[in-house]
Order: C-alpha cells, then sequence, then structure tokens
C-alpha cells in the first residue's frame, strides 16, 4: 500500500518530482561527463608523448642507457627491424643511433642529443614531419641536412641553411667535428626537448661515428593496439635478449606522475559534485516534506505511524532516482559519445594553447564499467540525502501540523 | 520601505530562509574548494620547484639575462637584502652564484652546473640537508667542500671524500681552477639537476673564480599564494632599474608556465559542471519557495498588491538571501581551507613516492589566493541573481484565483 501512496505521491506536484528528477538527471550526467573528460584529458596527454616522442616500446643496450655512449649497440639491428615489422601487432618500427656533442654556430655553443634517423620511418613513427615549422623535412636530398628546434635556432642565433659544426666522439673515443647546414626547424610539443634533440640522416651519423651499419642504439616500438603492450614485451625481449625492453610507462615516470595526480583529482572533484548534488536533493526534498506539513500531519492523525512516513518518503525519493537514474545514464553516454566522435575544443578557454604545439581537441572517452560505478554511486548518494528530510517528518507533531497554513 | 518588506518577509519563515541560504553557502564553499585544490596542485609543485631552481623572483644584473655571463655578476648589497626582506610577502632571500664549468675525476670530465649557495638559508627553504644520500651537508658559507648530485655522482662513480677537479671561467677573463672534496651526496627531484649540479659554499664560488663578493642572482621565496605580479611591480618601483633587473620564475622558465597553462584548460570545463549542478541546486530550491508561496502571492495581488512591486520584493530578498549565503560561504570557505593548510591532507602509495621522487612535499594543498574567493563569490553571486530572476517572471504570470484556491 505504502507503495502506491508515495508513487501517487510524486504526481501529485509534479513540479516539484521533476525537480528532483532533473537534479538527479544532471549529477549523473555530471558525473559521467566529468570522469569522461578527465580520462579523455589524460588520455591525450599520453597520445601525445606515445605517438610523437617515446612509441610504446623501446629497445636499448643495457650499457647505453646506463652511459649513454653510442658505443653500446643492439647488433643486427636490421634483422630484428624485420622480424618486429613483419610481427601484426606493430604499427611501425624504427632503429636510431644516438650520441651526445655540442653544436656550435658562429655566436653560440649548446650541448646536444643528436639522433641519427631514418626521415621516412620517422613519419609513421612519430609524425616528426609534422613539426616542422620552417624549411623542408629532409627532402633535398642533401646529405649534411640537420633538423634542429626553432628554440635551439634562437639561442644559437641561427637561420634556416645556416651552417652549424657538431662535435662529439666517436666509439673510439676521438673527437670528430662535422659540418650539417640547417634544413628545417622543429617545434614540438615539449619545448625543453626542442632545445637539445637534433635529427640528422642515420647513415650518416653511423659512418661518422664508426658504427656498423646493421648496428643502432634504439629500437622504437610502435603498436597497433595498446593490449598488446605486455605480449609485445615479451616477444621483444625473445627477440633480442641482451637488450633492455622499457614500455612508455617506465621510459618517462613524469607521465605515471601526472596520470596518477590526475586520477586523485578526479576522485576528489567527483567527490564535490556528489556534495552538491547531496545538498541539491536534501534542499529540496526538505522544502516538499516542510511544504507537506498539513498533508504529513493529516495522515499522522488518521493513524499512518511514524515508521511508515519514514519509509514512504524514503520510497518516493527511491521512484523518483528509479526514474531519474536512467536518464542521465542515457545522457551521459549520448554526450560522450558525441564527443568521442566531435572531440571538445578547449582552444578559446586558454589563448595560444594551440601556438604552443599542444593538441587542443579532447576526445572523452569512458568504459562501460565507469557508467556503472558512478550510477551506483549517484543511487546510493541520493538515497542518502532522503533520510534527513524523512527524519525531519518524524518530528512532526500532527495537531500542529494540521492547524499551520 | 520594499527593502524593510522584503527583510521582514525573509524572516517571517525563518526555515525556508535558511534552506535557501544553506544552498547558496554550499554552491560557494564547493566552488571556493574546488577551486583551491586544483590551483592548489600548481602552487604546490611550483613552490617545490621554485625553491630549488630559480625562486619566485630573481634579481640579477641588468643585462644578465640575456648575456648570461659571469661579467654581469653583481656585488652583494646588504641595503638591497633589507629592503627585500621588509617586504611582507617575501619569505626568504637566497643568494646564489651560478656558472658552468668542467668537471673532472679519475678519467672522466664533465660539463657540470656550479651552484653556490648558503647552505644555513637553503637548508631552511628547500631542505637540502634532507636530501643528503651519503656523507654530510656543508656547514658555513665558506666550508672548503662539495656536494654532488646523486645522477652525477654515478656518472663519474665517485664517492664522498674523494676530490674533484673544477676548472671553469672566473671573473674578467681570469680563470677558475680548483679541487674540492666531495662531502655529500644529494638526491635532487629534477632529473636534469639530479644529472649535473654541484652545491659550493657560496664564498667558496666567490673565490674561485675570483668575483669576490659577487652573486649571479638574489633568489626570493614568497608564501605559496602571493601575487608574484604585484610584487615584481612594487619591488621594480624600489629598485634602481637601471642596475637591476627582476624577473618572474614565469619569464625565465615559460615552459613550466605553459604546461601548467596548458594543463589547467581542462579545469574550466570541469568546474563549468560544477556551476551548472550548482544553479540547478539553486533553481530547485527557488523553485519550490514559489510554489509554497503561491497562495500568499494569490492574497496579496488580490487585495491590491502591484505585481511588478510584489516581483521587487521577490527580487530584493532572493538578493539578500543570496548575499547573506555568498557571505557564510566565503567565511566557510577561508576556515576550511586554513583549517587544511595548517593540517594538510598527506598522500599515500605510488603518488606519495612519485611525489617524494621529483622533490615535491606529497600534500594535497589548498591555495589561499584571494582572487579564488573573490571570483568565485562573484560568480556563484551573479548565478544566483540571475536564477533570481525567475520566481519574478513567474510571478508575473500568477492568476490570483488559481493561486488562492491552490
Amino acid at each position: 500500500m505504502l507503495l502506491q501512496i508515495s508513487w501517487r505521491n510524486i504526481w501529485r506536484n509534479k513540479t516539484r518530482s521533476f525537480v528532483v528528477i532533473c537534479s538527479i538527471i544532471i549529477g549523473l550526467w555530471a558525473g559521467i561527463f566529468i570522469l569522461a573528460f578527465a580520462w579523455g584529458l589524460y588520455q591525450n596527454n599520453i597520445d601525445d608523448t606515445v605517438y610523437r616522442q617515446l612509441s610504446h616500446i623501446q629497445i636499448h643496450n643495457p650499457l647505453f642507457t646506463k652511459e649513454n655512449e653510442s658505443k653500446y649497440t643492439i647488433s643486427n639491428s636490421d634483422e630484428i627491424l624485420q622480424k618486429l615489422q613483419s610481427n601484426k601487432n606493430v604499427a611501425s618500427v624504427s632503429s636510431r643511433v644516438i650520441t651526445l656533442g655540442m653544436i656550435s654556430s658562429p655566436t653560440n655553443a649548446s650541448g646536444i642529443k643528436i639522433f641519427g634517423i631514418n626521415p621516412l620511418v620517422e613519419k609513421t613513427q612519430i609524425v616528426l614531419n609534422e613539426n616542422v615549422r620552417q624549411g623542408a623535412y629532409f627532402e633535398t636530398g642533401k646529405e649534411n641536412e640537420i633538423l634542429i628546434g626553432e628554440k635551439l635556432a634562437k639561442k644559437l642565433k641561427i637561420k634556416l641553411k645556416s651552417k652549424v659544426v657538431l662535435t662529439f666522439t666517436n666509439i673510439d673515443n676521438e673527437i670528430i667535428t662535422a659540418a650539417f647546414r640547417v634544413g628545417g626547424l622543429y617545434r614540438s610539443k615539449n619545448i625543453s626537448l626542442d632545445e637539445v634533440n637534433v635529427y640528422v640522416q642515420k647513415n650518416e651519423l653511423v659512418n661518422l661515428l664508426g658504427l656498423q651499419d646493421s648496428e643502432s642504439n634504439e629500437i622504437a616500438i610502435l603498436l597497433k593496439n595498446e593490449e598488446q603492450l605486455d605480449s609485445m614485451k615479451i616477444f621483444s625481449s625473445s627477440l633480442v635478449p641482451k637488450g633492455k625492453v622499457e614500455d612508455w610507462k617506465t621510459l618517462s615516470p613524469e607521465l605515471g606522475m601526472v596520470i596518477e595526480s590526475f586520477n586523485l583529482y578526479t576522485y576528489i572533484i567527483t567527490g564535490i559534485i556528489l556534495l552538491a548534488l547531496t545538498f541539491g536533493i536534501v534542499n529540496t526534498m526538505l522544502m516538499s516534506v516542510l511544504e507537506r506539513f498539513r498533508e504529513l500531519g493529516m495522515l499522522m492523525a488518521i493513524g499512518l505511524n511514524k515508521s511508515k512516513i519514514f519509509v514512504m518518503i524514503l520510497l518516493e525519493t527511491l521512484y523518483l532516482t528509479l526514474m531519474g537514474c536512467p536518464i542521465g545514464l542515457l545522457i551521459g553516454w549520448l554526450s560522450v559519445n558525441f564527443f568521442e566522435k566531435h572531440g571538445i575544443n578547449i582552444s578559446m578557454f586558454s589563448e595560444g594553447l594551440a601556438a604552443y604545439g599542444f593538441s587542443s581537441i579532447i576526445y572523452t572517452s569512458l568504459d562501460n564499467q565507469k557508467y556503472m560505478i558512478v550510477a551506483i554511486m549517484y543511487f546510493i548518494t541520493a538515497l542518502l540525502s532522503a533520510i534527513y528530510p524523512a527524519y525531519k517528518a518524524l518530528q512532526l507533531n500532527p495537531s500542529e501540523a494540521i492547524r499551520k497554513i | 520601505m520594499f527593502l524593510k518588506i522584503a527583510w521582514l518577509n525573509i524572516w517571517r519563515n525563518k526555515r525556508r530562509t535558511l534552506i535557501t541560504t544553506a544552498s547558496v553557502f554550499f554552491a560557494v564553499l564547493l566552488a571556493i574548494l574546488m577551486r583551491s585544490v586544483t590551483s592548489g596542485v600548481y602552487e604546490n609543485m611550483i613552490h617545490n620547484t621554485v625553491s630549488y631552481s630559480s625562486g619566485y623572483i630573481q634579481i640579477h644584473q641588468k643585462g644578465y639575462w640575456d648575456g648570461q655571463a659571469i661579467d654581469n655578476y653583481f656585488e652583494e648589497n646588504e641595503k638591497l637584502n633589507q629592503l627585500l626582506l621588509n617586504n611582507r610577502e617575501v619569505t626568504h632571500i637566497m643568494p646564489r652564484m651560478e656558472t658552468f664549468a668542467m668537471a673532472s675525476y679519475a678519467d672522466k670530465t664533465k660539463g657540470v652546473l656550479i651552484l653556490g649557495i648558503d647552505p644555513d638559508k637553503e637548508k631552511r627553504v628547500n631542505k637540502l640537508n634532507e636530501k643528503i644520500v651519503k656523507g654530510a651537508y656543508l656547514e658555513t658559507i665558506n666550508d672548503n667542500a662539495v656536494l654532488m648530485s646523486q645522477g652525477l655522482a654515478s656518472k663519474f662513480n665517485i664517492s664522498t671524500n674523494d676530490t674533484v677537479v673544477l676548472l671553469g671561467q672566473g671573473y674578467h677573463a681570469s680563470s677558475a681552477a680548483g679541487k674540492f672534496r666531495v662531502k655529500g651526496i644529494v638526491k635532487l627531484g629534477s632529473p636534469e639537476l639530479n644529472n649535473n649540479t654541484v652545491y659550493m659554499p657560496i664564498q667558496q664560488a666567490q673565490f674561485l673564480h675570483g668575483a669576490e663578493n659577487r652573486l649571479t642572482a638574489i633568489s626570493i621565496m614568497l608564501h605559496k599564494s602571493s601575487n608574484i605580479d604585484k610584487l615584481k611591480s612594487t619591488l621594480q618601483n624600489q629598485i634602481d632599474p637601471n642596475k637591476y633587473e627582476i624577473m618572474t620564475w614565469k619569464e625565465m622558465m615559460p615552459e613550466m608556465d605553459q604546461f601548467i597553462e596548458a594543463d589547467s584548460t581542462g579545469h574550466f570545463i570541469i568546474i563549468g559542471v560544477l556551476y551548472f549542478i550548482i544553479s540547478f541546486g539553486l533553481f530547485g530550491t527557488l523553485l519550490m519557495m514559489t510554489f509554497e508561496r503561491n497562495h500568499e502571492f494569490g492574497i496579496l495581488i488580490a487585495i491590491g498588491m502591484k505585481k511588478k512591486f510584489l516581483a521587487f520584493i521577490l527580487l530584493l530578498e532572493s538578493l539578500m538571501i543570496s548575499l547573506i549565503g555568498c557571505l557564510a560561504g566565503v567565511i566557510g570557505g577561508v576556515l576550511v581551507v586554513k583549517w587544511f593548510t595548517k593540517n594538510p591532507i598527506y598522500l599515500s602509495g605510488d603518488l606519495r613516492t612519485f611525489y617524494e621522487n621529483y622533490g615535491i612535499e606529497p600534500i594535497i594543498y589548498f591555495s589561499g589566493n584571494k582572487n579564488i574567493f573573490i571570483f568565485q563569490t562573484l560568480i556563484v553571486l551573479t548565478l544566483s541573481v540571475i536564477i533570481a530572476l525567475y520566481p519574478g517572471l513567474k510571478l508575473m504570470r500568477l492568476k490570483p484565483i488559481e493561486a488562492i484556491n491552490s
């Protein structure tokens, strides 16, 4: 019987019920949307690092990671490369030679990290060609071409086509100097790396260093699907038994920190929103109880006992929540899906965001499990927030209540 | 008269007023807390980063930043120090001397950053003494020893009490060369600093470079939530602009500023959603309130009250309630933020290790920046005023007879 009374109660005052249902819908939508947005935001961060800088997996000679000297190589890397390329999980794979050295212009000198790369492969590996702002991406076909960061060029006070001298040691610890011409200037998202990383053609650097053609210092593997990460790490270790195989999480601990902090703050923010929702519901339900003093008093006077009143009010909230939750879920799911396809352009909130090379379009995404967690959390919160108004109704004195206007 | 009627009206039904005030109160409180937490993360990060590197503000000899040469060092000046310390925002000043030099040990030579520091002041600002992993901390400004960062020490394979040779360029083209005992090894948060830093007592550094009493910079530390741009312009008026240049960390480390700006953009959307929920909560409360009073409004109109006056009174009521709620919210916000500043929440687990590795205090820090309080309150106040227009609109369409009979 109580079920029926509460069901009718909520339809007697449609606007009031509508307000409560709406707050639940909006609260649920907000929770889902914020989680999906936050997830999208740091997914964006990860993608930038993985697809434009690190790749999913890198293999080095263990001594190379420690000493950073280019004589510690992975031998027969061509063969390894071929095997990796033929694997169906691999999107792209590239091998590089790396050495530390110094770059000098007529006015200034700076410490740098020289990457010997295969320009064609890096187009798919880290889309390096898209970062080029001035000049061309190794297209002139000339041998001694070098690609440097805009920031480094500014520091060295040089322009496109200027000549620079690179100094580094070869594998026999002899000092090598070589002249290069600036073929292009690039700007990536990570400006501090722009000052340090310069790129030349791999075969040239190999010759200058005195390495074998088949040797390289770094093999970077980009996967088609992140889920294969663990199995591909095992596969890579089997190909290069002596090598050190690392995924992007170990390669970039900073990113790990960003993700971890983001997680924490997402929880805090969700908590704050839950609180806001709670107050919204408590207030509306309290209003609705206080407004109905006369009616509740009457019910009591004709013999409905207090625990039943309590249950009745909780049931009302339950109905309202049950109606709000599915709609909220649906709207949340729709908006997440919409922005998953179309993305949210956040550049309007921050001028010049894109100018720094940050991607300013965020694609929301959320896995199905999270939807359920959020929905259940809101469901419980909504029911809990009905307890206080229901309790308030218990303290009612029927005879006074009836006489109230 | 309207004011008085409105004022009396809101106290006629205290419970209703309290509920509405409470929803404004919580709206302000939550908005403040949210913003305070999100800005607090960055402020904490900045505070810890600049305490090792540049300080919030640095004072150099004019022209130093562009040239960054040793000849642009300036003489330490007691008057300048006093002037800085007299500013209320300034918590510490750290004299610094920064040069690059080649360091040699056994058969290895590497370029290193030499930081001439006042060990005692540094200890107080960034607790450098607690970062020692081996050996001991420097004692005085002329202690004849250096601290080496952990990454650098492992590259050299050097241990405490070994001697390192430093060779660099001194003041006015003199050469700087010296032997120093490694007294301790420090683990620094930033990988970049950890791989190439040598700390040296400042007098030793000045002596090594033949630049007695000269400094590269005075690094100024402030409270976490200070208004840095305002302080910069105050200082600019007090200090001879032809002799010194004043730079903030934003100018010296634009990458970090950009990173923070890019990262915080997402928060705008999140806080936008919060405003949405808050407004809806407020709206719900006001809607209920209007309902409840329909009967009363009907009678008032029936006995000759003009609708527009009544609507105006209603608006005044909402305004008063909003103002009371906002005031209470600000006070509540200040108290909560103060409480958490005094008793910070410590992080645990993975995140704690992450933060500690980076030399950042593992706490959830609530920013006490005044702007947050002012802005958030204004935003909520504006929202509540806009929402308060609704009951008035509703009233204009009220049919007295129906209202009285409801």
